[in-house]
């Protein structure tokens, strides 16, 4: 079965196939949420998934007040560095923890003067993906405490089926860029692939 | 990264994506959760495309708002049980599909829904993306915040484990037998 046919395939079960194009309520309906949206502020600080404009609404389901997200800290969990020994490798190991995807959190604005008090940064490669760890093997080290460890292990917290970071899963292969705070790797744009912006970030955070 | 726009600027560049994506969005939604919550999700997406405007790569504006839909997606289903994604309610209980299935598809589709729903979710993922939302995978590297590469790798395992699903599919219908277990345990 060639792509074109496989596409056909998938698309006579697509849940909207059948669904009927806009009709005048709704296109009224749209034209209101894009007037509601334009009158919201966007100064106010930066929130991952859903910000918090402060007026009321008259859509049908939730305000948009309603929609923001829940405020939660990027919480710490000890979780110590593992040495191991028995490793014929002679390989220094360390583990951490990814944050649990299912808190809804509100985000600080990145900054690189945060970035550079990390006490834990790194770059690595995927070697392996599962979905309870990743493992990577640490291309260089920008900060740690302790030992440097050649290999990191992260955990994906017990609930969670997949392991991701900011919503995007680990890619085996793929270079990423990771800072920790007491054992739980950082989200909100102070972990993850390893793009030029972060790069550039990382470098102007931990000169030499 | 665009500048900062000027406030008329603004306005202007953000009716004109929002013309150009809400309806793409409003199905992307519909397609994935229950249509209850599928508007809050549009409007959540939409509200971080007028605060973020600033940073949506031009030409990428619909696979970079998807992006944001998918997180408001996961977000939606945690805090709600009862937005089971419509393709789980299809492959699931028998007594819901009625509803959803298209009324002139035949019995014979239900293969493609058990097939499709026994992936990973990895993989119907990308799929749906690919076939539903008819993006290439380029544009689904910016859904999914990965390389074009990745992307292309990932696609290639998922249709080849799908064509398999499918195959094993048409066997049972044949023989009434199940020939393999749940491809991705074989990766």
């Amino acid at each position: 079965m060639n792509d074109d046919e496989l596409r056909n395939l998938l698309r006579v079960v697509d849940p909207v196939r059948s669904s009927l194009p806009q009709g005048a309520a709704d296109e009224a309906a749209a034209q209101r949420l894009l007037e509601e949206i334009m009158q919201t502020s966007i100064e106010t600080p930066d929130v991952r998934d859903a910000p918090r404009p402060a007026h009321r609404s008259r859509r049908r389901g939730r305000s948009l007040a309603g929609l923001a997200a829940a405020a939660a800290a990027v919480a710490a969990i000890a979780v110590g560095v593992v040495v191991n020994d028995d490793d014929k490798d002679q390989q220094v190991a360390a583990s951490f923890a990814l944050p649990d995807a299912g808190v809804i959190s509100s985000c600080i604005a990145f900054d690189v003067n945060l970035l550079a008090q990390m006490p834990t940064a790194f770059k690595g490669t995927v070697t392996s993906v599962t979905d309870s760890e990743v493992g990577l093997t640490v291309d260089r080290w920008y900060v740690a405490e302790g030992e440097r460890a050649d290999v990191v292990t992260l955990q994906v917290a017990a609930g969670n089926t997949s392991a991701s970071l900011d919503g995007t899963t680990f890619v085996q292969g793929e270079t990423y860029l990771v800072t920790a705070t007491e054992g739980m790797v950082n989200s909100c744009g102070f972990s993850g692939l390893a793009t030029p912006e972060l790069e550039s970030a990382f470098a102007s955070a931990f000169p030499g | 990264m665009s500048r900062a726009l000027l406030p008329d600027d603004r306005a202007r560049r953000f009716e004109q994506v929002f013309a150009e994506v809400y309806e793409p969005l409003r199905r992307h939604a519909q397609r994935r959760i229950d249509a209850s919550l599928a508007q809050d999700v549009v409007a959540e997406t939409l509200l971080v495309l007028w605060r973020r405007l600033d940073q949506v790569p031009e030409g990428s504006e619909l696979p970079w708002c998807y992006g944001v839909a998918r997180r408001c997606l996961a977000n939606a289903r945690r805090s709600n049980r009862r937005g089971l994604r419509l393709i789980e309610r299809v492959a699931g209980q028998a007594d819901t599909t009625t509803a959803v299935l298209d009324p002139s598809s035949g019995a014979d589709d239900s293969h493609i829904t058990e097939a499709l729903a026994r992936l990973s979710v990895d993989d119907q993922e990308i799929l749906q993306l690919w076939a539903w939302e008819g993006l290439e995978p380029r544009d689904i590297a910016v859904v999914l915040g990965v390389s074009a590469n990745a992307v292309s790798i990932r696609l290639h395992r998922a249709k080849r484990r799908l064509r398999a699903r499918l195959d094993n599919g048409k066997e049972l219908l044949a023989t009434g037998h199940e020939g393999f277990g749940r491809e991705e345990d074989t990766q």
